[in-house]
């Protein structure tokens, strides 16, 4: 029973005046309540403000510490590239790979870049609060707000995947992609030396173990549109755990792919591995299903592979 | 016990329940009045809070630009930079020092207003398709707004600086300096970009100068207003006349060969501002402002009516048959007859100056509208021949044409075409209007032109 209900109960027997003075009170207490809960909404209100300024608080932390390295961690990067060729590495590594056909079309690139250079994209990995979304799952590469070295790094790894990975994968998978297109755009002239098809937007995305936490989150759906997606697990060659001290499990594990009918697909989240496959969903169930297998926090540096301008002009609004 | 409970606990109202009834109430009240004032501190602070997140927000996006920036010149495969004819030699930790200078500000300014009557008296098929062309590219940008970025320097400390016979500029940092620089004879040296990247023949020509070269000179010295320049060798006495127009004296122009010269601090014209092939507007903003300072350009146009004559142009690029036949139509107009090349640059000052209408071919020769006040009118002749000549394929110029439209695009990427003096106009102030015909151009024609013109030009000044 609420103290109104109960000064109502007693304005009922009393006298008039006395009667009419207890409503008023019942209607003061009932004020109270309301402005009680305005003011809890406001409190909410300064909290979300104050989450939203730790954020920011963080972020420039992070950018004014790594500000510090980010000369000598250039100087590195620069010497690992003038050292090595590296687009001839990818080139070299996608074109001798292996295309399997079953369950899915999926090419395994296994020391897709070059060992030193691996290494430094996996130290160049921004810290977790420059990841987008209430979970920080997501983060667009290269990144904009991040360490000078983070961008420099991010924006030269995205080059040479749009300039020497992308265009041997694509070829590697012409047949499947003109069957697609015989079907979506048989208008569209199919030209093996110049495959109408593009790096998109890429990502790299940020698990925690278990697939509970992801689920939820919309930034973790699939890219849609990618008629190609490029898959390459971020992970420590030495073992070690990214977050948490623990030893990430990627080793052993066969996945399943999104299709059990079709049975496993031996697509195990190696370091340096890069795996290419058909279309967008499937990739994403198996990078999800990665993040199942227990261990630190994953990461997953995502390509996925779009028809290009002149492609899209002549497909179907739903193949776009 | 409060007065809540023992008014709650009575069963019966009793006499005592007037005076817990009291208290009640004045309770209730002070409740009340310390929530009220609870919420406006919890606002007060919300508002101190939403402050502080907006300067820390500022500060990370501050950071963020430096490193994005810092990310650009230090990238390891060599320095990203907005000009191919610039390379900064040094190490990545080197290259890092440089930061990227932004002069003045964005120019925007709606186009329409700009833009006066139009009349294509060409007959032929070509050039009445070309306009044709031209409109409906103006007609597919994404606004009617031209816009300009402000013109960025690059800011060397501790650097030296060569031109090697491709008029490619090669800054070098720190370590990475030649042995053979000498000591810095100035402290601050300043490159504007068309000592390094400009074709020799745009740079003698004087529209080129005042309308592309001199902006940037004005937004390096707005950057370093100690610099000396590095020019290209040699330089005319236009140019130098000019250059004192703007306040610089002889002492802080450099003639220069492309020989490794050292600085303190070295500035580097990256990119002037301009959007694809367009005009740098914001600069040329900039460069008016200056020169207001420097002479005295008139808030309101002049009653002058001036016709800039290309008879002094060389005879293929008079564009008109019959100059001397217009000549006399704009004179019978009440307008005078000006050829720059008789005219000394002061003349021509006071001369534009003073100017309420201006005509001629588009050439080199309006260039000088950058004297001229804000609200005046332009007549802008262009003949098939002219028109052609913006079309021509093998040339930067006809860029308008070639790259395919955008939709959506950029107004202000269709400042070199046949609207060039549209596009100039319209950054300062002045209405354009063109007339478009035969090389033997149509008097009759222009003649009504004029008139509508001139009856433009006196409702607006009504």
């Amino acid at each position: 029973v609420s103290i109104l209900d109960r000064l109502r109960a007693l304005a009922a027997r009393g006298p008039g005046a006395d009667a009419a003075r207890v409503r008023a009170a019942a209607a003061a207490a009932k004020a109270m309540r309301h402005e009680l809960r305005d003011t809890r909404r406001t409190l909410a209100g300064v909290a979300a403000e104050l989450d939203r300024l730790r954020h920011d608080v963080l972020r420039l932390r992070g950018l004014q510490a790594e500000a510090a390295g980010a000369a000598v961690q250039l100087d590195r990067l620069a010497d690992v590239v003038g050292s090595l060729d590296a687009a001839a590495h990818v080139r070299h590594a996608a074109a001798g790979a292996t295309l399997v056909d079953a369950p899915e079309p999926h090419l395994g690139i296994a020391a897709v870049l070059p060992r030193a250079l691996y290494e430094l994209a996996v130290a160049a990995i921004p810290a977790p609060v420059f990841f987008d979304g209430p979970g920080q799952t997501t983060l667009r590469v290269p990144p904009r707000v991040a360490s000078a070295h983070a961008i420099a790094t991010w924006t030269y790894l995205s080059d040479l995947l749009e300039t020497a990975l992308v265009p041997v994968v694509v070829e590697r998978f012409a047949m499947h992609l003109q069957r697609r297109m015989d079907l979506e755009a048989p208008a569209f002239a199919f030209d093996a030396a110049a495959l109408p098809f593009t790096a998109g937007p890429a990502r790299l995305v940020r698990e925690a173990p278990g697939p509970a936490a992801s689920d939820g989150d919309p930034a973790l759906r699939a890219v849609t549109g990618a008629w190609l997606t490029v898959l390459l697990p971020l992970t420590p060659e030495n073992g070690e755990a990214f977050e948490g001290g623990r030893r990430p499990a990627h080793t052993g594990a066969t996945v399943a792919a999104a299709d059990e009918r079709a049975g496993p697909l031996d697509a195990r989240p190696w370091a340096n591995t890069a795996l290419a496959i058909l279309g967008g969903s499937t990739p994403h169930a198996l990078r999800r299903s990665w993040s199942g297998e227990g261990g630190g926090v994953r990461y997953t540096w995502e390509v996925p592979i779009e028809p290009d301008r002149r492609l899209r002009a002549v497909l179907p609004p739903a193949g776009r | 016990v409060t007065p809540f409970g023992r008014l709650l606990r009575a069963r019966t109202p009793s006499a005592a329940a007037p005076r817990h009834l009291d208290a009640l109430e004045r309770l209730t009240t002070e409740a009340l009045a310390d929530l009220a004032a609870l919420k406006d501190d919890l606002r007060t602070l919300s508002a101190a809070l939403t402050d502080l997140r907006h300067t820390t927000a500022a500060a990370v996006a501050e950071q963020a630009q430096v490193a994005e920036a810092q990310a650009g010149v230090a990238a390891p495969d060599g320095a990203r930079l907005a000009s191919d004819a610039l390379a900064l030699v040094g190490r990545p930790s080197e290259r890092m020092r440089v930061r990227r200078l932004f002069s003045g500000g964005r120019f925007e300014r709606p186009f329409s207003p700009s833009v006066g009557l139009t009349r294509i008296a060409s007959t032929a098929p070509d050039v009445r398709d070309l306009w044709a062309r031209l409109e409906a590219r103006e007609a597919g940008c994404a606004d009617d707004v031209l816009r300009g970025a402000p013109a960025a320097a690059l800011d060397v400390p501790d650097a030296a600086v060569s031109m090697g016979p491709r008029r490619a500029l090669d800054i070098y940092l720190g370590a990475s300096k030649p042995a053979t620089a000498a000591p810095p004879a100035w402290p601050v040296v300043a490159v504007p970009k068309f000592t390094y990247q400009f074709s020799a023949r745009k740079l003698r020509n004087v529209g080129h100068w005042v309308l592309d070269c001199l902006p940037q000179i004005v937004a390096l010295e707005r950057l370093a207003p100690d610099a000396v320049f590095l020019l290209p060798t040699p330089l005319k006495a236009v140019q130098r006349s000019t250059l004192a127009m703007l306040g610089l004296p002889e002492s802080r122009l450099v003639p220069w060969n492309g020989d490794l010269v050292a600085a303190k601090r070295l500035l580097v014209l990256e990119d002037e501002g301009r959007a694809g092939g367009g005009r740098p507007l914001a600069a040329l903003a900039g460069m008016r402002e200056r020169l207001a300072t420097r002479i005295p350009v008139p808030a309101r146009p002049g009653t002058l009516r001036l016709y800039v004559s290309r008879r002094d142009a060389k005879p293929h690029r008079r564009w008109a048959a019959n100059e001397p036949d217009i000549e006399a139509l704009f004179e019978r107009h009440g307008f005078r007859i000006v050829s720059m090349a008789d005219c000394p640059l002061d003349e021509q000052m006071r001369l534009f100056s003073q100017a309420g209408v201006v005509a001629g071919i588009s050439g080199a020769g309006l260039a000088d509208l950058v004297f001229t006040p804000s609200g005046a009118h332009v007549i802008v002749l262009v003949s098939d021949d002219l028109m052609r000549w913006y079309a021509d394929d093998g040339q930067s110029r006809s860029l308008w044409l070639r790259n395919a439209p955008v939709p959506g695009g950029a107004l202000a990427e269709l400042g070199d075409s046949p609207r060039f003096y549209g596009h100039v106009a319209a950054a300062f102030g002045q209405v354009a209007h063109y007339f478009v015909a035969a090389d033997q151009m149509p008097l009759d024609q222009l003649s009504g032109f004029v008139d509508d013109v001139m009856g433009t030009v006196e409702a607006s000044a009504s």
